[in-house]
């Protein structure tokens, strides 16, 4: 193998680190889309047997969003395996205990259950605020789109914006503004 | 690969060889039709026999024939190919079509090819003049320089348009409506 | 004429409950019509020898920024619309697919106490009158409108309790209404 050759064999199947911002977006959704870089599907190259899976890392993982009532309706099962050992843990009690969990059991359980699992999750991080370490970000030369857009709070507008924003409804005539 | 398949020969998806681009060779060399005269599972193969196995040997000279009558075991076809395959095929209770169909599959086939597991779905002989894709192959190049996490690498610009901005895009549209009637005037 | 005519007395009264709404500086207005509400103006104008006062009422302030599908011609507008007999009502004219997120156009149907407004006021049809109410909540539940919600609520999300603390977005599918039968359905004509 000639030395160009060899340098586009490295090239073909080096690693990239994506980095993935949580913020107020669904776990169970974004996962489907990490799981793809985690894997490598994202690849022409990819095969079951070749190990071209991509590092990711998730930030802001404090920040997710689930919709509607699931914060306080979907339960966590865990067992000890002594009897009455079973437990069910709501999900904002366990984003309040590691707010990193949720997220990754998302992506867990979004593959699936081979042996090759617990190795491709070896290849994600992720961090409950914006701050990661350096030897951890100076990895990173890509950033996975996120599914939903942030939402801006009508406090953060600032205020002429409001008043100049075009407007669908006017009040009746002698409407008293309260 | 698994175990699965540990017998089972491997290979890839391959064009013919262009045969037939200059000249047609036929690949298969040998047939030989193994049949019972009385059994009832052979009928189709003596009606094949019977009707077409003469123009059959007549329209291909290059493919030996050989039928071997045996008492009372199930009609078989062995064909023999140029690249040393042997394929058997059962043709029990076949009918007359059916066998006629199968043997032209014998005939235009290159080698035993329904047996053997693919290695890959595709193969080519020409690989690309381009080079292998790497990973930064068709990336933005704006991201070289770029500081990550920025959202404007990161938010999702395939959305639908917000009624928020769609509202504002209506407006300006009437404001400019109006502007129009103002300068007829 | 048709402006309406407010006597001396009632003038009196009112430019007194103005004096003492400047000194006191309460919230409590005592004349709708005085003003600081900006629904009227009180002219005075000689004709003659008579002096008239009248009160005049003023454009509303949202005027030129209004918004109105008659104004603009929309793409393939309403042709289900044309068909039925009931005007449709500015919303659905408009025939914005309007997110819970989209705080600048769900505000203005919310007093500043953030209650939805009563459909007299608004002017909507039934159906959109209720989504935008539940997309209205939807969007206090979220915390994207923290300046227009109840004072009982707990108004910023970090400061809530339990479940409410995280973020929550919501689903406009998962707001019910009353399906419409399509005029062109072809099983009932």
């Amino acid at each position: 193998m000639s030395a160009f050759k060899r340098v586009q064999q490295w090239a073909t199947f080096a690693r990239t680190w994506h980095v993935f911002d949580c913020k107020w977006q669904d776990p169970y959704d974004s996962a489907q889309v990490i799981k793809k870089y985690l894997m490598g599907l994202h690849k022409p190259i990819y095969h079951p047997t070749n190990d071209c899976g991509d590092v990711v890392v998730c930030i802001n993982s404090r920040d997710i969003a689930l919709r509607g009532d699931e914060w306080r309706k979907r339960a966590y099962f865990h067992h000890t395996g002594y009897p009455g050992g079973a437990s069910w843990t709501l999900a904002w009690e366990l984003h309040n205990k590691d707010p990193t969990m949720i997220i990754r059991k998302a992506i867990y359980r979004s593959m699936k259950g081979n042996l090759q699992r617990r190795h491709t999750m070896e290849r994600l991080f992720i961090f409950p605020g914006e701050d990661v370490p350096q030897d951890i970000m100076q990895n990173v030369t890509n950033q996975i789109r996120q599914l939903r857009l942030v939402p801006t709070r009508l406090d953060h507008i600032p205020e002429e914006e409001v008043q100049k924003y075009p407007k669908v409804m006017d009040y009746p005539q002698d409407y008293v503004l309260k | 690969m698994s175990n699965k398949h540990l017998f089972l020969n491997s290979g890839f998806v391959r064009a013919p060889l262009q045969n037939g681009v200059g000249r047609y060779v036929c690949q298969l060399q040998r047939i030989v039709l193994k049949f019972c005269k009385t059994h009832g599972s052979c009928r189709g193969l003596r009606d094949f026999i019977e009707q077409d196995l003469v123009d059959f040997a007549k329209q291909n000279p290059g493919v030996v024939v050989y039928l071997k009558p045996r008492r009372h075991r199930g009609p078989v076809a062995v064909a023999e190919y140029l690249n040393g395959d042997r394929v058997w095929m059962n043709l029990a209770n076949k009918t007359h079509s059916e066998i006629t169909k199968w043997i032209e599959v014998l005939r235009t086939q290159q080698g035993d090819i329904a047996s053997t597991r693919l290695r890959k779905y595709q193969y080519t002989d020409h690989p690309s003049i381009q080079g292998p894709w790497t990973p930064f192959t068709f990336k933005n190049p704006e991201l070289n320089t770029a500081v990550l996490p920025d959202q404007k690498f990161g938010a999702n610009d395939r959305l639908p348009m917000s009624a928020t901005e769609q509202l504002r895009l209506m407006f300006e549209k009437q404001k400019l409506e109006e502007g129009d009637v103002k300068t007829a005037e | 004429m048709s402006v309406s005519k407010i006597n001396m007395a009632a003038l009196v009264r009112s430019s007194f409950g103005l004096f003492k709404n400047s000194i006191l500086n309460t919230a409590i207005r005592s004349l709708s019509t005085s003003k600081p509400l900006n629904i009227k103006e009180i002219r005075e104008h000689k004709e003659g020898t008579k002096l008239v006062v009248e009160a005049v009422s003023l454009p509303s302030p949202r005027k030129d920024l209004l918004v109105r599908a008659d104004n603009i011609d929309l793409p393939s507008s309403n042709c289900e619309h044309e068909s039925s007999v009931k005007e449709p009502c500015y919303m659905c004219a408009l025939g914005l697919d309007v997110k819970h997120t989209d705080v600048l156009i769900l505000s203005q149907f919310v007093r500043s106490d953030g209650c939805m407004l009563p459909r007299r006021i608004t002017g909507l049809c039934r159906r959109q009158q209720k989504k935008i109410g539940k997309m209205v909540s939807m969007a206090q539940k979220a915390g994207l409108m923290i300046n227009l919600t109840p004072a009982w609520c707990k108004k910023d999300p970090k400061k809530r309790k339990d479940y409410k603390k995280f973020n929550t977005y919501f689903d406009e599918k998962t707001i019910f209404w009353k399906r419409i039968p399509d005029q062109n359905d072809k099983w009932k004509r």
